[in-house]
């Protein structure tokens, strides 16, 4: 018997790992378009490049757009400090894990709706829930990842440090925060999807401005390409941040790894 | 050079569950060493020898009595040479040297390294990480790193146990020539007699309980191979001492 046929020299590609993904790409845009064909409630993908072509040369989309990135950025900075403070604090300390611990898992289970609507009714339209909820809804993510690290920071190396009366600055800084980092970025990861997610609900129910606020626009007009045009703008802009800027710090916080053994 | 005073030492830990007892570390341990002295601390698993140097170096406390440190100048400087090197496996060679640094500007910190490096014939791993590195090199590093401090005392716990025999070997005569151009006192874990014989000037021998058996003064000439006939001759009289101590019963605590 003799094997499949492989297909040799520029047709390679068509058997390739990336060929294969593409095709997965096209087809889903494809299924896409077909589906939205089949009823006007369902946005097809060229209705909405088209809506997202309008949106941008109108000015809506960076107006937007901004506002919604600001804002992120200032509750993930605050969600990446608490977030390892805390949960350092939770590893270190075992009060702390005790006292923590159960606040934790409470707020994991509390879904980020709630604490948009809850935003809603507390603080109106004004900036406090953008900034607010998308904190509430990520740092318990990142605490409960950054806790698992601190406890596994090497004791070893915590009483070398000691034993040569390193300072517990540069201890934290060379020794603590490194060895918990790959718990940092894989939690900081999810708690920029959820933050992110958070974010959207909170501008979507009790913001003027945002991303989610303009999707809340369009669902309200009955335009469902623009809703949607929104959903594929956050989408992007997540990927575009977790491919671009996430994923190559967590590399270079692994360079060492690379071809050797941990410790 | 550094003056070190152990007083009536008693180390316990608490036990783990409710079913066990506390753990006798060290009973009633004593001894003082001072000066341009190689002290080893020889004896079986579990006697005590680590956890000594760990209340030398302020790691742990005693539970009761006290140890004390004198440097040259008022407070010790201590370096400590671990079992396995110890190195932060995510900074280079010369970042792992300078973190124990405490004095001076970033530059002469990093020259002075280096050239602890350059003593221990690795100056050209200071830019790689402890990964790309034999275990020999890596403990060479620790030796180097404990240097650098150029401490008042030295402190090393079981530091060639992990290493294949030859480089072992090498190791110990390097460190012994390290150890002449220092002024340093040394304070050395072993359970290898032969070891303890080639390096010490002292070897204080522990017994299962953490107390003191006996405090053995070695004069040979410097300096020794493993296998000097003196070296061996007086292993054999160390070795017969410590069957002597195996056979007597260790006293309750």
């Amino acid at each position: 018997m003799t094997g499949l046929l492989v297909p040799s020299g520029r047709l390679r590609w068509l058997t390739s790992d990336r060929s294969a993904r593409y095709t997965a790409r096209a087809l889903a845009v494809i299924g896409w378009q077909i589906a939205g064909l089949l009823s006007e409630r369902i946005p097809t993908p060229l209705g909405t490049m088209h809506f997202l072509v309008d949106e941008a040369l109108s000015g809506e989309l960076w107006v937007h757009l901004s506002w919604t990135l600001r804002r992120a950025a200032v509750a993930l900075s605050t969600v990446l400090v608490l977030g390892v403070l805390i949960g350092w604090a939770m590893g270190r300390w075992w009060r702390m894990g005790a006292y923590f611990r159960d606040v934790v898992t409470i707020l994991l289970a509390l879904p980020a709706f709630i604490w948009a609507l809850l935003a809603a009714m507390w603080w109106g339209f004004s900036e406090v829930g953008p900034l607010v909820v998308p904190v509430l809804a990520a740092t318990p993510m990142l605490i409960a990842s950054t806790y698992e690290g601190a406890k596994a920071v090497p004791k070893p190396l915590l009483d070398m440090s000691s034993s040569y009366q390193v300072p517990p600055a540069r201890t934290f800084r060379w020794l603590v925060l490194p060895a918990m980092a790959p718990y940092i970025f894989a939690g900081f990861r999810y708690a920029v999807l959820a933050g992110w997610g958070a974010l959207s609900l909170v501008e979507f129910f009790a913001s003027n401005w945002g991303a989610g606020y303009r999707a809340a626009f369009w669902y309200d007009a009955g335009n469902f390409d623009g809703l949607m045009g929104w959903g594929v703008v956050e989408i992007v802009v997540i990927l575009a941040i977790d491919r671009l800027v996430l994923e190559r710090l967590a590399r270079h916080s692994r360079r060492w790894q690379v071809g050797t053994e941990r410790w | 050079m550094a003056q070190l005073i152990a007083d009536h030492v008693h180390k316990a830990y608490p036990p783990r569950s409710s079913g066990q007892t506390e753990v006798q570390a060290l009973n009633d341990f004593s001894f003082e060493a001072s000066g341009h002295t190689f002290v080893c601390l020889v004896g079986p698993s579990g006697c005590g020898k680590s956890t000594f140097l760990n209340l030398v170096s302020g790691v742990e406390r005693p539970t009761s009595g006290s140890v004390a440190v004198q440097g040259e100048s008022g407070r010790a400087r201590i370096g400590y040479v671990f079992q396995d090197p110890r190195l932060l496996p995510w900074r280079t060679i010369i970042d792992n040297m300078t973190y124990v640094h405490d004095d001076g500007d970033r530059k002469s910190r990093r020259r002075k390294c280096m050239s602890y490096l350059d003593m221990v014939d690795l100056a050209h791993t200071a830019d790689m990480y402890p990964g790309q590195l034999s275990g020999g090199m890596r403990q060479r590093i620790g030796i180097a790193r404990a240097l650098s401090i150029e401490p008042d005392l030295l402190l090393m716990d079981e530091p060639f146990s992990h290493l294949d025999a030859i480089t072992a070997r090498g190791l110990r005569t390097e460190l012994q020539e390290l150890w002449q151009a220092t002024g340093a006192t040394v304070l050395f874990v072993t359970h290898d007699v032969n070891e303890a014989v080639q390096l010490s000037d002292r070897i204080l021998m522990m017994n299962k309980g953490g107390t003191l058996f006996a405090d053995i003064p070695i004069t040979l000439p410097r300096p020794r191979l493993q296998t000097d006939r003196a070296v061996v001759t007086q292993q054999a009289d160390v070795l017969a001492l410590f069957e002597q101590m195996r056979l007597e019963p260790v006293a309750a605590t």
